[in-house]
């Protein structure tokens, strides 16, 4: 995987060949009773094209919104209110806002461009139908002129891939374990050659030792076929191992987010920090930890200034007055942090580097890559 | 190691005199405050057709768990950790083996059922489950307390009920105790029910996976709390997870179970860093673990590809139940149960690599290499 740095990329590259998901200012609202209850705020980022993104972060904080909204399968009440969906396909065409499509024009897009993996495979697949059936109804859906006996096998070849056996093809999900199961959904999911696989706590319902499987599957698979992954958990731990870059959700909003070595060795946001120690260490010496005290904000009743300024331990003067804004972080390219710490010691930091090093940084000019 | 993470507990804990004491080594005449012997469950399962077919969920095992320890049960989903639980707290009787309660074998009236719960309590899982929805979480715990506290009155129980409260620190108690469950958050909850298990004042907590549906960030909290009640109260806690790091955090010992045998056991710090059975290496080095260093991750990731899954119970493998998926079986593996061999200072593993000689190579190797070595030279070590 080649990592690039956010600053040297040119904004014309981005556009090009490399991008293939820009996201911009994304909203989305759950039209209750009352008011609105913003479950994602302007929420911003790109993915470059086979890059794997990992989003983490704890119930509520708009990671499922974030996704059913990206694929456009949400339900009321759930609606968009804001951003764009900015789709760039490989055929160099210029990209198509997936928010502003209709019904019928997503369809062009859906399993041929864009698919996804649900956590409950069992709920995802059909239970009355054989696993082979599945498959050939997607298959023929997008390509009419594939006969049924091409298709099953196609099927059979698909789940080969994930390490399924081919006389499993006629198997109901029923009779195929959970592992399996989730197995046969990613591999339904890359059946029409996807640009970009959305993956929604697919290791949530399987222990460790499939769960290690799944993700090596999906890694060999990446390099085989090259889509990029959005990678939704609230398991860290695994995303430290497993992605490229990762965001951090809280309340709605990417508070942090940047390559996954940076974010484990460096968290500027003390949700960040607070997310990374709350996972013991498997061999390093054990010492007390204490998570991250408090509960999530109710989103229906947000706090002022900073959503985790109520659970933080080193909010200062203004954290509860002012929303910090997803700035870059001076220290490492495509890395950023919505926090009014980071601000502080950032501007000292790049002051200090601007004068040190003689270099303009153009901190406002991020289009290069990362999130805004 | 972790009488240092003991220690520091006690001391946030701030008022045991000597936490060492309690759970240092035990003196031998304290003995085992809870103990399944060598137990097994077998399910009867009706299969298509009318033909029924035996579930052996769990077989031959044995859990001896002693005051202010925490065992720590680890395996994959289907191993039988939660039928063995659940053998424990008497939901199901043992098909074979029994169950003892300081030293006492366990009946089944309808009586000393009851006495054995106020000895023994379970925590689920699933705290969103756990709690009646129509009720204030007063009257749940108030419950617990009727049926097992019956001498005390109203405002006895009353007082009681805030004691439990603050203890699982939902403070200030008096507005908890008035809130019903669904507007609690999910470790809210769940100290709710560690609560309402604290009521009956028992000896033994047995936790079928307590943190595994929490959010990561309260986990912690959960597992701290658990490791204070031990701390402050003795009691013996049987904790079930997959999740290898934090069974380390909080427990003393590992039991592994593989199918519905124990394969492995011994103090922790030993299990974790020298596992003496494959399955255990697998399950380890299986677990995420961040340190590892995330730099080379193709390398990580290596050979992870086929790690096979485990057996049916219904018909399981003979010999070792873990030979299809072992990149060491030998001949003897297919065709033998493989005995137990003491390792010293309490650490004990199934594996036929000990009585041959070979145990060297579990050290020396990493599944994956293992496996991919066998590959190469396909039978290559029998």
């Amino acid at each position: 995987m080649t990592v690039r740095t956010a600053g040297q990329e040119k904004r014309s590259q981005t556009t090009a060949g490399t991008t293939v998901l820009d996201v911009r200012g994304l909203t989305v609202e759950y039209a209750t009773g009352g008011a609105p209850v913003r479950a994602c705020s302007d929420v911003s980022f790109t993915l470059r094209r086979g890059e794997i993104l990992g989003v983490a972060g704890e119930s509520g904080s708009g990671k499922s919104t974030l996704i059913t909204a990206l694929t456009r399968l949400q339900r009321p009440p759930a609606v968009t209110t804001a951003g764009k969906i900015l789709f760039h396909g490989r055929d160099n065409a210029p990209p198509v806002d997936l928010a502003a499509l209709d019904g019928r024009q997503l369809r062009r897009y859906r399993w041929s461009a864009l698919s996804i993996v649900l956590q409950s495979a069992m709920d995802a697949l059909n239970p009355v139908m054989p696993i082979g059936a599945q498959f050939a109804d997607v298959l023929r859906a997008r390509d009419r002129t594939l006969d049924k006996k091409r298709a099953w096998a196609r099927a059979a070849e698909l789940l080969a891939l994930v390490g399924i056996s081919a006389d499993r093809v006629r198997a109901y999900p029923h009779q195929l374990s959970g592992g399996m199961r989730q197995r046969a959904a990613i591999a339904l999911a890359l059946a029409c050659g996807p640009e970009l696989v959305v993956m929604d706590e697919p290791t949530t319902a399987v222990d460790v030792v499939m769960q290690r499987q799944i993700l090596a599957q999906v890694l060999r698979l990446r390099r085989e076929l090259d889509f990029a992954v959005v990678f939704v958990t609230h398991d860290l731990s695994l995303l430290l191992e497993l992605a490229d870059r990762i965001a951090i959700m809280y309340a709605g909003r990417i508070v942090e987010v940047g390559e996954a070595a940076t974010l484990y060795r460096d968290p500027r946001h003390p949700y960040t920090q607070g997310l990374r120690d709350s996972f013991p260490p498997l061999h390093a010496p054990l010492r007390t930890l204490h998570g991250i005290p408090g509960t999530p904000p109710d989103l229906r009743n947000p706090p002022p200034g900073c959503p985790f300024h109520p659970r933080c331990g080193q909010r200062t003067a203004g954290c509860d007055e002012r929303l910090p804004a997803l700035l870059p972080v001076a220290a490492g390219p495509g890395h950023e942090v919505a926090c009014l710490l980071g601000e502080q010691r950032n501007h000292g930091l790049s002051e200090q580097r601007g004068q040190a090093l003689g270099e303009q940084r153009p901190h406002d000019e991020t289009e290069g890559g990362g999130v805004r | 190691m972790s009488d240092l993470l003991h220690g520091v507990t006690g001391e946030e804990a701030g008022e045991e005199v000597s936490v060492t004491d309690r759970h240092g080594a035990p003196s031998p005449d304290e003995g085992y405050v809870l103990e399944a012997r060598d137990v097994s469950k077998h399910f009867t399962v009706r299969g298509t057709l009318g033909r029924t077919s035996v579930v052996r969920a769990v077989e031959h095992a044995t859990v001896r768990l002693k005051p202010g320890r925490i065992l720590a049960l680890v395996g994959e989903s289907g191993s039988g950790k939660t039928t063995l639980a659940r053998m424990l707290a008497r939901f199901h009787e043992p098909t074979e083996g029994e169950i003892l309660l300081r030293g006492e074998p366990v009946r089944g009236s309808r009586r000393e059922r009851r006495a054995y719960h106020s000895e023994v309590q379970l925590i689920f899982q699933d705290p969103f489950g756990s709690l009646n929805p129509l009720h204030r979480v007063r009257y749940n715990l108030d419950r617990a307390l009727r049926l097992h506290q019956p001498q005390l009155d109203r405002a006895g129980r009353d007082r009681r009920i805030t004691e439990l409260l603050e203890r699982v620190s939902l403070t200030p108690a008096a507005e908890f105790a008035a809130k019903f469950p669904h507007e609690l958050s999910g470790g809210q909850r769940q100290r709710v029910v560690i609560a309402r298990a604290l009521a009956v004042e028992p000896k033994v907590l047995l936790g079928d996976e307590p943190i595994s549906m929490l959010d990561v960030s309260i986990r912690l909290e959960m597992l701290n709390l658990l490791q204070r009640l031990r701390a402050e109260d003795g009691l013996a806690l049987l904790y079930i997870t997959h999740d290898i790091a934090s069974a380390r955090y909080l427990c003393d010992e590992i039991a592994v179970m593989y199918a519905g045998q124990m394969v492995e056991s011994g103090p922790k710090e030993e299990v974790i860093a020298a596992p003496q059975h494959p399955y255990t290496k697998l399950l380890i080095e299986s677990s995420p673990d961040p340190e590892r260093g995330v730099e080379d991750r193709e390398a990580l990731f290596a050979g992870a590809d086929e790690l096979g899954e485990p057996p049916s119970l219904i018909d399981p493998p003979a010999g070792c139940r873990f030979h299809p998926r072992c990149p060491f079986a030998m001949q003897e593996c297919r065709e033998q149960e493989p005995p137990r061999t003491e390792l010293g200072g309490g650490h004990w593993a199934k594996c036929w690599l000990h009585t041959k000689g070979r145990a060297g190579e579990l050290a020396a190797t990493t599944h994956a290499e293992a496996t991919a070595a066998r590959r190469r030279t396909p039978e290559g070590a029998s």
